[in-house]
């Protein structure tokens, strides 16, 4: 099965894989070292405050007395990840005595957070100014089309009406990996596109959002600063209209790649410009796993293997369409059927069984839903049966050796291919072996030493 | 298959002829139920046809209303909706289902579907309305122009016989000049001096359907307007002349094809016979619901009635008996069900001993007094050969009679020709049709339409399902792998012609079916009945196994003997049969059935045999969701993988898979740790079955051939075939070879239907695809 | 002295490795490409043989499915 390429990972992890520079930088900003501390783990978020009025270094020794035995691997996770992102600092004595402090920058950022409170650099739209806000729900069904749209252009569908302004070049870059991109060669996605296409939104705004702060530099936007705009937008309350002329430059030209992407919203009033945070952007900080803003699910999977998906979306049509038979689009139903050759087509190109099938299970319309199993129980069986039966033969390139002139020899040969990891097949009583062809220079060389 | 050609399944049957010449076994396969047709034709007709209609304007109340009508005739109808049950009862009255599963059916409204739609008294413009109110969107001009070109003209004729006088009626009477502007129309009028009318028409009212269900769904106005009685013209027309009127109103003369109806309470010529429904025949609501359909008007429609096996036909028939009362001539398949029949007739009606009789080649009675019942079989009545003095008596008096009611059960597995043969036989003033299951858009469809009447109601399986009135049956597909050794010759192409009997005898099939056997019989106590197809397989499986087994060459009185040891003993509890058991043996206490072999890819026979364990055992209760015996019956279909069992069993599913079921895939059985007490543990003995499979001339490897007996159309003399082992397929008897026939004439033609094998039978619209 | 041969090590199920076995048995001599029949499950054959038995299996696994028409 091939393994899942993209790992969508959430935006602290992200910010762990800056550079150290950059990372302390960061933490000049209050609101990243409040985001980063909501992030983390309830151990780590309590050393963090266990030593937040420590000037000193603190052994690791004297770290690990505060663990209870069965909390140790919990403990290891909780260290690894605040050295990870620079919280902790890592200091060794002459006697190999490890010791932990917090980064100073960080510390004094956040003792001041405390004391004074995070304060945005910006109010909302004051009440007295009468410009018409979207209702909660209009600005999530806003930004949820901004973001089909995107997806759309993103995997060039014809479908799209609307283009967003993003430069083809940034287009390529969100592409990449994506989509094959061959000369002479219409694109198509890729194993890892059609995998990032079954994820869910958070998931696949996690990926964008890293493209989009790993390419920054070459746009002569500093990646910290992205960062940390990104984050204290973070803090934004969504369906708030904030004016846009408490914005830098860089942010303003950032916030026009936000609309397209459905983050925010803009509003123009009589005499001044607003943006408004919508969900996707308020949950930016939030940590992958916390998913509550799950999507009612629209997808009926029948026993016969006839897919119905209540959805108006193009682009729901478009991800059905890399699994099944579309046969009929109406005004808010898509009807479709899973074959096997659609099926096949899927895992042509690198998808696979269990990702469909999560997909239907995870988008399975209330109706269905309650009912176990969501997807019919025969229906994912023969998902997972054609799929094993494309896989029934394998092959691998390898070389076979026979003739050995003593059981000892033959034996020898097999232990040191055993080694290796490349022993594929042995008959001891015929003596014969067959290794994989990646050590068979290893294994020749092996044969001709003298014994 | 000259040089060695596998006997495989092309993948789509778009063959051209010359591909049939090619490979003419699987095609006489295919042929045996001919349905083939149908598949070949969705496929071409549809590619590539653009189905987007995400254009029509959804209404704003659209979640409250249950379905979606698209242009191209399809209709998506939500199961979950409160108007579910209304919504159901009118798509079916109006269109052929396409599939019913739990929580969406598609719909298709076709010519057919819209003529039965109007036998049944909806009315056009009804049609449209209420299919408007229910859609959650506009309906599509197109779909509307398509319900008023297909109602145009259909519905607007009726022959009525009354007081035995034929009388053509209509509720227009431009209509009726437009007939007797026809020669031999107007030949055959009978004038009466002094009628009433401008136009010479006999002016009456007759009273509106009673059935108003679709009418709860449109406005008031609408109601009244329906429910008004309505006037009729008519004209009266020689009752010699009648098959000739007849023919002019067809579709390829004058385009008014008559609804028949029988006016049985003003009928005073033909005695009544003194029959009613006992109290306890209760008829349950859906067997209401289709008598109601026939006898909306309070006359009797010639019709076809589809009910799933198991859930009742005969009291459906019995009781259209008891409320027409008068002599009814009942047609079965064959003795066995003969006897059966007459069993259900005392069983739910007060009919008198002697008032019913059987007619078959074993029993020739004949009932007393001026009225009865007579259950025969189709080939009794149109046997062509010479008769025995008795019978040729007994065939006179049918010959001379005139029913009250033409019963028929199984109306599928009857050929066209031999129902022209028996409806010109024997004169009926209405026409009953009985089946389970009606595989659309075959050739049959359309001549039965013609020759009995159309479609008057179908229930839905999983409706009937979740009410408790048929078993709640687990299907599974049992994947057996070939052993190596059997394989290997399966692949052998010098073995093209034994592949079938190379799969069906894989040692790990017949370890799965043993396992199976002893499961349900030791674990569960349960009554199995083991499918076989091939001969060979069939006698290798019973005598290994030691059970008793029945196939074609099995007597009348042999078979009435393992039946009945199946049904009261308790040490007998599997029986093997070959597709003798398909249809009308009724064995109501088997709840198991193994298939290990079948014909090809044939959808009916998967539904027929799955039939057999549909009557639902029990108490209620326990059967519902739920309960403790939810599921109580199961269907086992044992597949050889690897092998062309494999498409043709997910072929045959098929139908089964549309009502809704679902098969269980099971990929190891028998358990890895039953080992050797199950048999062909030992490789030698594995090779020794082998080699007996191989070394069997095909002239061993009796293959069941059923041939034409006068008495039974399935319960035949079987036969040794000297020849291909493609017979093997269970090649059948010359009901089945009426399709071989009309299959090979219409071979090669690819997307067109075929020629009809009597071009004066069809309408223009049969012939045309929708859209 | 031990004799090393390249090919290509197949590892498949009893079925698929009767169907290589009777695919090269149908060959012509010049044609055959399995150098050795190590078990019931596995076949150590010519280098580049994969794709033609691939395509082969795929066509067999075609002809014995059915795919219900649109």
């Amino acid at each position: 099965m091939p393994q899942v390429k993209i790992i969508a990972k959430n935006f602290m992890d992200m910010v762990a894989s800056l550079p150290a520079m950059k990372l302390d930088a960061l933490y000049h900003n209050t609101f990243i070292c409040e985001a980063i501390l909501r992030s983390l783990p309830p151990l780590a978020k309590k050393y963090i405050l266990q030593m937040l009025y420590i000037d000193v270094p603190v052994t690791a020794k004297a770290m690990e007395e505060w663990v209870l035995a069965d909390g140790f691997s919990k403990h290891r996770v909780a260290i690894d990840r605040l050295i990870q992102l620079r919280v902790f600092t890592e200091t060794s004595d002459r006697k190999k005595e490890t010791s932990y402090r917090l980064n100073p920058t960080f510390q004094t950022n956040l003792q001041k957070h405390l004391i004074y409170g995070g304060v945005l650099p910006r109010e909302p739209m004051p009440s007295n100014i009468t410009v018409r806000l979207p209702s909660l729900d209009d600005l999530e069904a806003y930004a949820l089309g901004q973001w089909e749209c995107f997806l759309l252009q993103l995997i060039s569908s014809t479908q799209t009406e609307k283009l967003t302004n993003f430069s083809s070049s940034m287009m390529k870059v969100f592409q990449r990996g994506l989509l094959t991109q061959r000369e002479k060669e219409a694109p198509r996605l890729t194993e890892s596109g059609f995998q990032f296409l079954l994820m869910d939104t958070n998931a696949q705004l996690w990926y964008i959002m890293r493209e989009y702060i790993s390419n920054s530099e070459e746009r002569g936007v500093d990646p910290a600063d992205l960062i940390s705009f990104l984050l204290e937008l973070s803090f934004h309350v969504t369906g708030e209209a904030y004016n846009i002329n408490t914005l830098t430059e860089f942010q303003r030209n950032t916030i026009k790649d936000l609309v397209d992407l459905g983050l925010v919203k803009l509003q123009q009033g009589r005499k001044e410009s607003w943006f408004i945070p919508t969900k996707l952007a308020t949950n930016l900080s939030m940590s992958l796993s916390d998913t509550s803003s799950r999507k009612q699910g629209f997808v009926v999977v029948e026993t016969n293997f006839r897919l119905y998906a209540y959805s108006s979306s193009k682009l729901h049509c478009e991800i059905l369409r890399l699994f099944s038979r579309v046969e009929y689009q109406l005004p808010n139903l898509i009807v479709g059927a899973i074959t096997k050759e659609s099926l096949y087509n899927a895992f042509e190109n690198g998808i696979t069984a269990e990702q469909i099938i999560s997909f239907l299970q995870q988008n399975a319309h209330p109706r269905v839903a309650e009912r176990t199993p969501a997807v019919p129980e025969n229906v994912t069986d023969q998902i997972r049966l054609w799929e094993t039966d494309l896989n029934r033969v394998e092959t691998m390139p390898s070389h076979l050796y026979d003739e050995f002139p003593s059981r000892d020899v033959f034996e020898a040969a097999c232990d040191f291919a055993r080694e290796y990891g490349g022993l594929l097949w042995e008959d001891s009583k015929k003596m014969r072996l067959v290794v994989k062809a990646e050590i068979h220079l290893h294994m020749r060389e092996y044969l001709r030493r003298p014994k | 298959m000259g040089h060695g050609e596998k006997g495989r399944p092309s993948k789509r049957h778009k063959s051209s002829s010359k591909d049939e010449h090619k490979n003419p076994v699987v095609e006489d396969e295919d042929a045996y139920y001919g349905e083939e047709f149908e598949d070949d034709y969705r496929d071409g007709e549809k590619e590539g046809k653009k189905r987007d209609f995400t254009k029509l304007e959804l209404k704003v109340d659209h979640s409250n209303r249950p379905l979606w009508a698209c242009a191209d005739g399809r209709i998506f109808l939500e199961t979950f909706s409160p108007l579910y049950k209304q919504a159901y009862d009118f798509l079916i009255a109006i269109a052929e289902p396409v599939c019913r599963p739990e929580s969406m059916h598609e719909y298709n409204l076709t010519p057919h579907s819209l003529y039965a739609a109007v036998s049944v008294g909806l009315e056009t413009e009804t049609i449209i309305a209420v299919l408007s109110k229910l859609s959650k969107t506009k309906l599509p001009k197109e779909m509307i122009d398509f319900i008023h070109a297909s109602t145009a003209n259909y519905g607007k004729v009726k022959l009525v016989l009354k007081k035995n006088r034929y009388f053509v009626e209509s509720p227009f009477p431009e209509v009726l000049k437009t007939l007797l502007r026809d020669e031999v129309i107007s030949r055959s009028r009978i004038s009466h001096e002094g009628s009433t009318g401008n136009d010479g028409f006999t002016i009456s009212k007759t009273v509106g359907e009673i059935e108003g269900r679709h009418d709860e769904l449109i406005n008031e106005a609408e109601l009244a307007a329906a429910a008004e009685e309505k006037e009729t013209h008519s004209f009266e027309v020689d009752p010699a002349q009648v098959e000739n009127v007849k023919q002019r109103c067809l579709p390829n003369a004058l385009n008014y094809p008559m609804l028949e109806e029988y006016d049985f309470r003003n009928d005073t010529v033909n005695p009544d016979l003194d029959m009613e429904l006992k109290p306890q025949a209760q008829p349950r609501p859906y067997q209401e619901k289709s008598l109601s359909k026939m006898f909306g008007n309070g006359r009797a429609r010639s019709g076809i009635i589809v009910l799933p096996c198991g859930a009742g036909k005969s009291l459906v028939g019995v009781s259209a008996a008891c409320r027409i009362r008068k002599s009814c001539l009942c047609l079965a398949t064959n003795a066995v069900s003969v006897d059966q029949w007459a069993f259900q007739f005392k069983l739910w009606s007060t009919i008198r001993d002697e008032q019913i009789c059987r007619f078959t080649s074993d029993s020739k009675e004949r009932f007393r007094g001026n009225a009865g019942v007579v259950v025969t079989t189709y080939n009794m009545v149109a046997f062509g050969g010479k008769r025995s003095e008795e019978s040729e008596k007994i065939i006179e008096e049918i010959r001379n009679r005139e029913w009250g009611l033409l019963l028929m059960d199984e109306v599928h597995v009857v050929p066209a020709h031999m129902f022209r043969k028996v409806i010109s036989i024997t004169k009926s003033h209405c026409k009953l049709g009985l089946t389970a299951t009606l595989v659309r858009e075959d050739e049959r469809i359309t001549d039965l339409n013609f020759l009995i009447g159309p479609k008057l109601y179908e229930a839905n399986w999983l409706d009937l399902v979740k009410g408790g009135f048929i078993a709640n049956v687990q299907c599974a597909e049992v994947w057996c792998p070939m052993t190596k050794e059997f394989f290997a010759e399966y692949l052998k192409k010098e073995n093209s012609k034994k592949k079938q009997a190379l799969y069906v005898m894989n040692p790990n099939k017949f370890r799965a079916c043993e396992f199976l056997i002893r499961f349900h019989e030791q674990q569960r106590g349960d009554k199995i009945i083991v499918f076989a197809d091939n001969l060979f397989a069939l006698t290798e499986y019973a005598m290994k196994l030691r059970k008793p087994m029945i196939y074609g060459a099995t007597s009348h009185v042999e078979r009435t003997k393992i039946l009945e040891a199946f049904k009261t003993h308790k040490d007998v509890n599997t029986i093997f049969l070959s597709k003798v058991g398909d249809n009308s043996i009724d064995i109501p206490e088997a709840n198991v059935i193994i298939q290990i072999s079948s014909h090809a890819g044939s959808r009916r026979q998967e539904a027929q045999r799955l039939g057999r364990i549909l009557r639902a055992k029990g108490r209620l209760q326990d059967r519902l969701a739920g309960g403790k015996e939810e599921y109580n019956a199961f269907f086992y279909s044992l597949v050889s993988t690897d092998t062309q069992e494999m498409y043709y069993s997910t072929k045959r599913q098929q139908f089964l898979i549309d009502q809704g079921y679902s098969f269980k895939i099971i990929t190891s059985l028998p358990p890895p740790d039953s080992g050797a007490d199950l048999s062909y543990h030992r490789l030698d003995e594995q090779l020794a079955l082998l080699g007996k499979v191989l070394s069997a001339g095909d002239d061993a490897v009796g293959l069941e051939q059923l041939d034409e007996d006068a008495d039974d159309i399935a319960l035949q003399k079987a036969r040794r075939s000297v020849g291909s082992m493609s017979a093997m397929s269970g090649a059948s008897g010359m009901v089945y070879m009426e399709y071989n026939t009309g299959r090979n004439k219409h071979g090669g033609q690819g997307q067109i239907k075929g020629k009809p094998k009597d071009p004066s039978k069809r309408h223009h619209l049969f012939k045309r695809r929708f859209g | 002295m031990v004799n090393a041969t390249k090919g290509l090590f197949i590892s498949c199920d009893i079925p698929m490795a009767q169907f290589i076995i009777n695919m090269n048995a149908s060959m012509p001599a010049s044609q055959k490409f399995i150098i050795h029949v190590l078990d019931s499950t596995h076949l150590f054959v010519q280098p580049h043989v994969a794709e033609m038995i691939r395509s082969a299996i795929s066509e067999f696994r075609e002809q014995n499915s059915y795919e219900k028409p649109a």
